[in-house]
């Protein structure tokens, strides 16, 4: 009962995002909590954005892992993106050991870098520019060269007799 | 060297002793390739030293009879001994020993695995000597090698002599037995710091340009120097908020799976503090060796050069080169 008790995270809607900071450790009920309290958050509002502030989590263990990658995927199924902001590093670390990958959640390493990551805004400083354009331009790079393979591949497939 | 002859004396070798060769074969490789000629020659040395001593000390049918046969028994089971040339006046103190050994069993390791020697190799055959001989004597005894087997000469041929009537020919034996413990954990820990320090300095940290940060890496990689790297490459994505890291591996002495196990973590971990990480500097070689163990380097991004990498990040419209 006393994890029931704990006080439930807040959910924070502005300029058209929702924001959620993580200022404590997340146990599994937590983690599922929050989920909930996203989804149906997210059904009321027409927020385009899910911006999960983490800069306050020490452990993320393999079951957070998941939770935060279901949270990813259904909130693109809702038709808006979840983006995890400030990952710690020995976090980081620990989940590339344990080898989670965290593939439906996109990253951003400060809440200003993920605003305008979600808002596509030019008129943000050059620097949030910078990374975003530099995100988009290696997205397209390593997709061209992966659309490449899988045509080499199905070239390879139709070749037919003489 | 050093197999408990009493056991095996008079018989053909048992497993036991051909174990005890064995074991001794593989201690001595292992001492030359961790610790480096001088420390490995000094332990084994050492160890003859103390062998030779206990050798004296349990046998009391060597200090029977007298002293000329007494001297040739210390290597029964150990090495054959001929053409030995003996004066002992044990009362003044006096021991002149010159002799061959054609069988040491440290040369033939030699020659079977290293080939041949610059310099005498018998190192714990002299210890075992000496260290017999002093106890022999009840003063400090010291053998040398004039010739090895081991450096391409025809036999190993020997002698003893009291300590201080060497005159500084000795004075090798005399260092490699003084070699104490706390020089050999000073060396050791010297170059175990020289490691770490190779291992901080060669991979910088640099700002290339406007939050694009550059990790060059040079030499190899493990499981330790990878960790720590990882570590300092993440708080630097962190403190300066980098757009992108570009981790060249041009310097990379040996690209294996385990290494390149290595540089997708660091990438992966990368990502997901929302950096983006490129790989540049793959040689043929080595794209080589990593297609064929089958290693994906799947959603990293890898480029030629750092050059290639900085044209994308800056949108440079000559990056016409960099597409595959």
């Amino acid at each position: 009962m006393t994890e029931r008790m704990r006080e439930r995270i807040p959910i924070i809607e502005v300029g058209g995002q929702l924001l959620i900071s993580v200022q404590r450790e997340l146990n599994d009920v937590d983690a599922v909590a929050l989920q909930n309290d996203i989804l149906s958050r997210l059904r009321e509002s027409d927020a385009r954005g899910v911006l999960l502030d983490v800069s306050g989590v020490d452990v993320v263990d393999s079951y957070i892992a998941r939770v935060f990658n279901d949270i990813g995927s259904s909130t693109t199924s809702m038709g808006a993106t979840t983006i995890l902001v400030g990952l710690r590093p020995g976090v980081a670390m620990t989940l590339v050991e344990m080898g989670v990958e965290l593939s439906r959640v996109r990253s951003a390493l400060t809440l200003d870098l993920a605003m305008a990551m979600l808002r596509g805004d030019a008129s943000v400083r050059s620097g949030h520019l910078h990374h975003r354009s530099i995100r988009e331009r290696i997205a397209d790079l390593t997709r061209g060269r992966e659309d490449a393979r899988l045509a080499q591949g199905s070239d390879d497939d139709n070749e037919g007799p003489g | 060297m050093c197999a408990d002859h009493r056991q095996s004396e008079g018989r053909e070798p048992d497993g036991r002793s051909l174990f005890c060769q064995n074991a001794f074969g593989a201690l001595r490789q292992i001492l030359f390739e961790q610790f480096g000629p001088r420390l490995a020659s000094a332990v084994l040395m050492q160890t003859g030293y103390k062998c030779g001593e206990r050798t004296w000390r349990r046998n009391p049918e060597h200090a029977r009879g007298d002293d000329g046969s007494a001297i040739l028994k210390m290597w029964d089971g150990i090495a054959t001994v001929d053409a030995a040339e003996v004066e002992i006046d044990r009362s003044r103190r006096h021991l002149r020993v010159v002799g061959r050994w054609t069988d040491s069993y440290e040369s033939s390791l030699q020659l079977a695995e290293d080939g041949i020697a610059t310099a005498p190799v018998c190192h714990a055959l002299l210890g075992y000597t000496s260290g017999w001989a002093t106890a022999f004597l009840g003063s400090p005894a010291l053998a040398i090698e004039t010739r090895c087997r081991g450096r391409g000469d025809a036999a190993c041929e020997f002698e003893i002599r009291p300590a201080d009537a060497w005159n500084g020919d000795a004075d090798h034996v005399i260092l490699a037995l003084g070699t104490t413990h706390d020089a050999l954990v000073g060396e050791l820990a010297a170059r175990d710091s020289e490691r770490a320090a190779i291992s901080h300095v060669v991979t910088p940290i640099i700002e290339v340009w406007d939050e694009i940060l550059c990790v060059p890496v040079v030499g190899t990689m493990d499981a330790a120097r990878n960790s720590e790297m990882t570590d300092r490459v993440l708080q630097a994505v962190v403190t300066r908020q980098a757009a992108a890291v570009i981790i060249d591996v041009t310097g990379i002495e040996l690209m294996d799976t385990k290494t390149t196990d290595h540089f997708m973590k660091m990438a992966k971990a990368v990502k997901l503090l929302g950096s983006e990480p490129i790989l540049t500097g793959i040689s043929a070689a080595i794209a080589e060796t990593v297609t064929s163990i089958g290693v994906e380097l799947g959603g990293i991004l890898t480029l030629r050069s750092v050059g290639d990498a900085l044209r994308v990040l800056l949108e440079d419209d000559r990056r016409t080169e960099v597409e595959s």
